[in-house]
């Protein structure tokens, strides 16, 4: 994509050399995977992202704290955040229209590692359709994935979901 | 000199774009971590 970008408006030998600098310099976020080593985590880099532009928890009184995204995950131990860092998330309506919620954790740490998570499940104006789930534990190897897995009990009416992880 | 100058300011002008779009700007919204409607998606 910048490579295009570049390549289409400049076009000279010293624009493409800068695209082509540019490109190794910032590697596209797809980039392939690799096999036969281990792990490394950038959490920093993690934990500088912007926030997703969708649906959030905010306090009543504007900017009184930090927005809490829905349809995501979050942390509530700040250490916690150099250690784990949020692989992929999915929500999937269930065949009885619950929703079930998923989401893969990777231990950045070289120790065994062990987390709680909990879902909570609201509707399309974010009230909350049922008690926030029960903390479940995830225990993650060193450099290693983790799984948690929860389903609502509402059905049609649950629209937003977040979920909160918390050091043991 | 004007040639020179118009060139720089494009090639300063696509490289900040292309920063911009590689390591900037607003997280989209992943479409697996948002909830189906009911009755779709059902696995």
């Amino acid at each position: 994509m910048s490579r295009l970008l570049l390549g289409g408006a400049c076009g000279s030998v010293a624009c493409l050399a800068a695209a082509t600098a540019l490109s190794l310099a910032f590697p596209a976020s797809d980039a392939a995977a690799r096999e036969n080593r281990v792990l490394k985590c950038k959490t920093g880099k993690a934990r500088k992202a912007p926030p997703y532009a969708g649906a959030a928890l905010v306090a009543n009184v504007a900017r009184a704290m930090t927005p809490i995204d829905l349809n995501a995950v979050q942390f509530t131990d700040k250490a916690l955040t150099r250690e784990v860092l949020v692989e992929a998330l999915f929500a999937r309506r269930t065949e009885t229209d619950t929703v079930e919620v998923s989401a893969r954790f990777v231990n950045c740490t070289g120790r065994p590692l062990g987390i709680r998570a909990r879902s909570s499940f609201m509707d399309d104006v974010q009230y909350p359709v049922e008690p926030a789930s029960a903390w479940q534990r995830v225990i993650i190897q060193p450099y290693a994935t983790g799984v948690y897995r929860e389903r609502s009990m509402k059905r049609d009416e649950v629209k937003y979901y977040l979920i909160e992880i918390a050091g043991e | 000199m004007k040639a020179m100058t118009r060139k720089i300011v494009v090639l300063a002008a696509a490289l900040g774009l292309a920063a911009c779009a590689t390591v900037g700007g607003t997280m989209a919204l992943d479409p697996e971590a948002q909830v189906p409607e009911a009755g779709e998606d059902v696995r």
